[in-house]
Order: C-alpha cells, then sequence, then structure tokens
C-alpha cells in the first residue's frame, strides 16, 4: 500500500539517477513551507517497479522512475557502432567505397555523441519517437510495463509526472492503456483503475499526438479528468503546467476545453530563473508548479491559501543570476524562436527550434561568465 | 532576582517558540482526510482513530477479521460482511435524516452493483475469460470505490449519478460509516482482481521480451531501414515487434574467400552492401533467416554481385560473382563465398581443422 508517483522523463541523455534528482528536488522545496520542515522526506525512490523495498507511510509519496532512455540509446548507439564500423573497416582495408554511402554513414556516426551538439543528445529522441515506430512502440511497451506493475501492486494510489517528451509518452501510453486497444490489458482500464493525478509537465503532448494508426487525439482520448469524460476518464485529476516563454510548448499548445475543477491548468508562468526555462527542474522549483503538486498528495491545502500567495510572490522578485546582456540576447532569441515555430507549428520545425533554443540558452548562460551549466536559484540539470 | 526572573521568562518564551513551531511543522489532517483517505485507513495502527466506538469498523481491522474470506476467496461472503457492518455502523452511528438516507441509499445500489458484477465474474469458467471479459473486470476494480479526497473534500463515485461528497461540515457518523466501507470494499476488489492485473503486466513483460530480443538478436537496421519497417508497423494496437523485415541498402563488413583454383583460396576483406533484402523472424525474435542480394566491395579482387544467406546474427553466407566494374586487374578478379565476420571468425578459431579440410579438398579434385 503506497501513494505511487510514477515519473516519465524527458528528451536528452537521461543517466540513471535522474529519477534521483526527481526525488531530490520535490523533496528539497518541500522543504521550504513549515509542515514539512520536521518531517522525514516526503519523497523516496524506488529504483524501478520491481523494487518493493521501501515502505512509505501515509505522508510519504514513492517515486518510481519509468525511463525509456537505454531504449533510445541503444538505438543512437546502435546507428554509430554500425557505421562506424563499416567506415572503420573499408579505410583499414583500403576499400573504396561510393561517396554518397560514405557520407551518410559518416554523418550517422556522431549518433552517439552526448556532449558535443543538442540535436544528437536531445532533440533525436523526438525525431526517433515520432518517425520511428518500431522504437516508439518497445518505448511505449517498456513504460506500459511499468505502470502495469505498479498498478498489479496491492492496494496503490498511483500519479504520474510527465515531462516534455515524457507527456507524450506519457499520453499515449496511459492512451493505449486506457481505452482497451490493446488485448489482454482489459484489467487495467477505468473506471475500475484510474490514476490519481496526471500532472503535465512542459506539455508537448498535443504536437506530436497520433505517432500510430489507433492513437487517440489528446482532447479526445481517456487522459483526462473526471468531469470530461465520466467513467471512461483514467485519471481523477490533470494538471498542465507550461512556461510562457518554453518554446517547445509553443506549437499546438495544450489548450483544451475542459470546465470542470479537476482541470488544472497552470500555464501562465513568467519567472524566468535559468536561461533554459524548458529546464526540469526550472518548472519544479517554481511554487506555482510544486504547491499543488505538494497539495495533491495530501488531500488537502498542507500549504494553505495565505503560505502559497506568499511563496509566488517572493519568488516572482527572488533575484536570480542572469547578467543583462545575457538576458537580453536571451530575450531577442527566444522571441525569435518562438515567432518561427509559431508560424510554422510541426515537428520538424519544433526539431529545428528545440535544438536552437537549447543551444540560445548556452550561449546565454557563457555570456553571464561561463556559469556551469544548470547554475541558478535551483542548482537546474539537465533536460 | 529580576535576572532571574528575566531569563526563565525568555527560556519560556522560546520553549513556547519553539513548542509553536513543532506544532506548525506537524502536518495536521482534516477530519475529513483522516476518515476519508484511504492509504491512512488500511494502515493498521492508527492512533487517531477512536478505538473504542469505531474499533469494529475501521476497515484495518474489517480487512482482518475478514481473511480468512479471502484466503478461501469467498468474495461474495466477504461483500455480505461488508454490507452486514455498514448496517450495523448505520444503526450505531448515523441518525436518521434524509440527507443521510440518501447518501446510504446511493453507497446499497453501488455495493449492490458490485456484488452483481461479481457474481457475473465469478461464473467465467477460466482464468482467461475472468481476464477477457472487459465489461466485467474494468467495472469491478479497486476505483469503482476509490474516495477522492481533494481540498479537504472526499468524493466517491465521482462522475456517476450516485455522486456522494464529505466535508469537515458532514455529520462523522454518516462520514466515517461510508469512507471506512468503501475503503474495506476497494481493498477487497483490488484483491478480486489482482491476478487480473499480475496477468496483465506478464503481458507487457512478455512483449518487451521480444523487443529486446527483436533489436538485440536481430538484424541490425540502419536509420533509413528502421523508418521503412516501421511504415509496416504503425498499428497502436499490436505492440509486438514485427516478424519480417526489409533489408535495404545495409551495408556490413564480410570477408570474400576465393582464388583462381581452389589452392589459391585466400581471405579478403570486404565490404558487402546489400540492397534489398527480407528477413522472417522465429522462435521468438531469438532467431531469424533471410534472403538478400549483396554487392561486394574488396581491395584487391574487385567488386562482385550475389546472393547472401541470413541464418540469425552470426551466420551469413552467400557467393559473389566478380563485375567488370572498378579499376582491378582483370586477371585479379574473381568470385568467391561471402562469410560473414563472425563466421569466418568461427570457421578460423578452427583453423587447422579447416586446413586440413581444404586440404583433402583439393587432394581429391586435383586427382585425374
Amino acid at each position: 500500500m503506497a501513494r505511487i508517483l510514477i515519473a516519465v522523463h524527458g528528451m536528452g541523455v537521461n543517466k540513471s539517477d535522474w529519477s534521483k534528482g526527481v526525488a531530490m528536488k520535490l523533496n528539497a522545496v518541500s522543504r521550504r513551507y513549515k509542515a514539512f520542515e520536521k518531517s522525514p522526506d516526503t519523497f523516496l525512490l524506488a529504483s524501478g517497479p520491481d523494487d518493493t523495498s521501501m515502505e512509505p507511510t501515509p505522508d510519504q509519496v514513492l517515486v518510481i522512475p519509468a525511463g525509456y532512455d537505454a531504449e533510445m540509446r541503444a538505438r543512437a548507439e546502435d546507428f554509430q557502432r554500425d557505421t562506424t564500423r563499416i567506415t572503420e573497416a573499408a579505410a583499414t582495408a583500403g576499400i573504396t567505397l561510393p561517396s554518397e554511402l560514405v557520407s551518410v554513414l559518416k554523418w550517422f556516426s556522431k549518433a552517439g555523441e552526448t556532449e558535443k551538439n543538442f540535436f544528437w543528445t536531445h532533440v533525436v529522441d523526438v525525431l526517433i519517437y515520432h518517425y520511428f515506430p518500431l522504437v516508439t512502440k518497445q518505448i511505449r511497451v517498456v513504460v506500459m510495463e511499468t505502470m502495469a506493475k505498479v498498478l498489479a501492486r496491492p492496494n496503490v494510489d498511483v500519479s504520474i509526472i510527465g515531462y516534455s517528451l515524457g507527456t507524450a509518452v506519457a499520453h499515449d501510453v496511459l492512451s493505449n492503456l486506457g481505452n482497451g486497444i490493446v488485448p489482454g490489458l482489459g484489467s487495467l482500464m477505468p473506471p475500475g483503475v484510474r490514476f490519481v493525478n496526471v500532472f503535465m509537465v512542459a506539455n508537448v503532448s498535443r504536437v506530436l499526438e497520433k505517432t500510430l494508426t489507433g492513437d487517440m487525439d489528446v482532447y479526445a482520448s481517456c487522459v483526462c479528468p473526471i468531469s470530461v469524460r465520466g467513467d471512461d476518464a483514467y485519471c481523477g485529476d490533470y494538471y498542465n503546467f507550461r512556461h510562457m516563454l518554453d518554446p517547445f510548448t509553443v506549437p499546438k499548445r495544450f489548450e483544451p476545453q475542459w470546465v470542470g475543477n479537476d482541470y488544472h491548468p497552470i500555464d501562465r508562468l513568467l519567472h524566468v530563473g535559468n536561461f533554459n526555462v524548458h529546464d526540469w527542474d526550472h518548472y519544479l522549483d517554481n511554487p506555482e508548479v510544486h504547491i499543488p503538486i505538494l497539495n495533491s498528495f495530501f488531500g488537502f491545502k498542507v500549504i494553505d491559501d495565505d503560505t502559497a500567495f506568499a511563496a509566488i510572490e517572493n519568488y516572482k522578485v527572488s533575484p536570480v543570476p542572469l547578467c543583462d546582456k545575457g538576458l537580453e540576447f536571451w530575450i531577442k532569441e527566444t522571441r525569435k524562436i518562438a515567432k518561427k515555430i509559431e508560424q510554422r507549428p510541426t515537428v520538424p520545425e519544433l526539431l529545428r527550434t528545440a535544438a536552437q533554443f537549447l543551444a540560445v540558452a548556452e550561449v546565454a548562460r557563457a555570456m553571464c561568465g561561463a556559469a556551469p551549466k544548470g547554475a541558478g536559484p535551483s542548482a537546474p540539470r539537465g533536460n | 532576582m529580576l535576572r532571574i526572573r528575566i531569563v526563565t521568562g525568555l527560556c519560556a518564551a522560546i520553549l513556547v517558540a519553539g513548542a509553536t513551531r513543532d506544532a506548525r511543522a506537524q502536518i495536521v489532517h482534516p477530519p475529513t482526510v483522516r476518515d476519508c483517505d484511504f492509504q491512512r485507513l488500511i494502515v493498521p495502527a492508527k492512533a487517531d482513530v477512536d478505538t473504542t466506538v469505531w474499533r469494529i469498523f475501521y476497515p484495518a481491522n474489517q480487512l482482518t477479521a475478514l481473511e480468512p474470506y479471502l484466503q478461501e476467496s469467498h468474495w461474495l461472503a466477504a461483500l455480505d460482511e461488508v454490507r452486514a457492518s455498514l448496517e450495523r455502523a448505520t444503526v450505531e452511528h448515523v441518525p436518521s435524516s434524509p440527507e443521510a438516507n440518501a447518501s446510504l441509499a446511493r453507497f446499497r445500489i453501488r455495493q449492490d452493483s458490485i456484488r452483481a458484477r461479481v457474481v457475473r465474474l465469478l461464473s467465467a469458467p477460466t482464468t482467461t475469460a475472468f481476464a477477457s471479459d472487459l465489461g466485467g473486470v474494468r467495472r469491478v476494480g479497486p476505483s469503482m470505490f476509490r474516495a477522492e479526497v481533494r481540498d479537504g473534500k472526499a468524493f466517491l463515485f465521482r462522475g456517476t449519478p450516485d455522486s456522494l461528497v464529505f466535508t469537515d461540515a458532514d455529520p462523522q457518523g454518516l462520514r466515517r460509516t461510508i469512507c471506512y466501507h468503501a475503503a474495506v470494499e476497494r481493498a477487497l476488489l483490488d484483491r478480486f482482481t489482482a491476478s487480473a492485473r499480475t496477468a496483465a503486466a506478464a503481458v507487457l513483460t512478455a512483449k518487451r521480451a521480444r523487443w529486446e530480443s527483436y533489436f538485440s538478436r536481430g538484424y541490425s537496421q540502419l536509420p533509413w531501414e528502421l523508418y521503412l519497417n516501421s511504415r509496416n508497423a504503425r498499428d497502436a494496437a499490436k505492440l509486438d515487434p514485427p516478424t519480417t523485415q526489409w533489408i535495404v541498402f545495409h551495408p556490413s563488413v564480410a570477408v570474400q574467400v576465393s582464388g583462381a583454383n581452389y589452392r589459391d583460396l585466400a581471405r579478403h576483406d570486404a565490404i558487402a552492401l546489400e540492397p534489398v533484402g527480407y528477413i522472417w523472424y522465429r522462435n521468438e525474435y531469438r532467431d531469424y533467416f533471410g534472403l538478400s542480394s549483396a554487392v561486394v566491395f574488396t581491395n584487391g579482387v574487385g567488386t562482385g554481385i550475389g546472393p547472401f544467406l541470413h541464418f540469425g546474427r552470426v551466420a551469413k553466407v552467400g557467393y559473389v560473382f566478380p563485375t567488370r566494374r572498378g579499376d582491378v586487374d582483370p586477371a585479379r578478379r574473381s568470385g568467391g563465398v561471402l562469410l560473414s565476420v563472425d563466421l569466418y571468425k568461427y570457421l578460423s578459431d578452427r583453423g587447422a581443422q579447416v586446413e586440413g579440410v581444404m586440404k583433402s579438398l583439393r587432394a581429391k579434385l586435383e586427382k585425374p
């Protein structure tokens, strides 16, 4: 028996301990409030769905990672290994290959590098997920298996937090689990099984929707609160967090006409504490994001309205380590990027502009004294 | 004396302040949360439960009492016990009022409905039939009786005509009677459907294993092949890997064994480019068979073309016919056997044996 939060990561090279960062961040932000000051850690971390070593109390939440990074990386590394092996073997043996083949092979042989360019480290994940259904399906199966194993545990209240590409993965997985199109999974369907909360951070599920034939429109799927689809709804409450300057969420914004009070659109975030406003930690650091998350697990406003208001107002005026020069450059470039993607809200444009945005954030960070990547009030990490 | 009083007063103030901070540091749950939050109700030792009056109705205690039924899978008897307990609690703790009676009536309707579905599912002849009864299984899951606790209110059966809402303003007797028994019903249904959920997880575990085999033991795919093969695998409902696979312009490292005659057989490193081919998977994607055409580039014996057979990831064998392409001396151009590097290595490891076989072959062929 436990409250469980399944975390689905976003794009980029998510090292094996990514979920540790999420749990640590949630614990760190909860400590800002008196109610949690002297409590033990609210968020405990399990290594995976099979890890049953943790025994959270009713005031604790067990975070279980539903990662798919290993599968993503494996495909990129396969590309690199196969192509590098061929070009090297040809060079060693002095074999002359057609020049077109050589140039294609060399391009793909960069696939395994993780540090040098944002396309290969971040954006390629979106490309693979959207355009390579064989990988899409494998990723979905991996995440579905985690969810199914968690749901098979006795007496659990399960919530989900998806971030960036993880919002699309989480949506698609939940949608296909909940609508009964996959044979053998009927026992996981609503209303008998239902997720307590779905938290979507930097939601891109709409721009990446309908990757496969039979996928549902994100507004029409079962991934919605009860007020929208009653018995067929797969979650009790749906939270959507969007930073207004986050270009990833610009194309096909997630703005459903859901009017029930179990849909919580928190989509006017404006605070810039880090040039990469798309960063997961940057989102979680914001009281407008973490207070609803914390309150939802306790079933009441453990952080009351007055405390929440004060925290949000203080956060808005808190000093940030961003220099004017960098900020000016970043605002100018980000506007251009947002404009570009608004004009062409397509997946290819998203891929291009996403890489540009991450590069702009890096340049702006360097302009402010080359602070280490991720420096900021919230010590954010990767994406 | 005054100093002592001031110090004492300060100490007292500090202690009071500390106590206040401590009090604030505690998470104080509102009554509705304490009474209706399922995760609290099934924890056996709970300090804030009235252990004298409510003890027998407390969900953890009810579940302990029901354990013999559950161990014997007497689901209907267990559900009937819960109903009987509800009626007892109603008599003892719920003063009659139109609102309370209406709420209890709705709760009973839901209990009856669930019981009818459980009866239907229990009549299923096999476990498979039970799990595949979508209309039945999906409507007897634990969430059917989950009390959603949000903003200090508890919601039951939200989104249905039997919806119930409880707040701190509602009578404790009614709130506890309904929430406690909802928690017990939920725990029973959780256990009743546990095997079906475990079976669903097992289905997905098997699928994941197939995908692992497909990518780790299958024929590697370059991006354009992955893209092309993906075109035929777009059905979201079919979550298993495809059983066949196209090979398109697939380069690989190989070894060509060729010579003008058997005496001159020699190894030549080669790159085999397969313009087109097809793979069939078998044995849960642990193995495959395939056929492709191959253009072979070498250094020394020119370029050749020929068929290439695939027997799993390790063994590939084909025959190469020389072409006129390239600037290799026509005298040196030759066809030969094309082997995958792994197969060649396997054979090389038994070099002496192979050499012996080759010698005997040569000897036989050279006999007049």
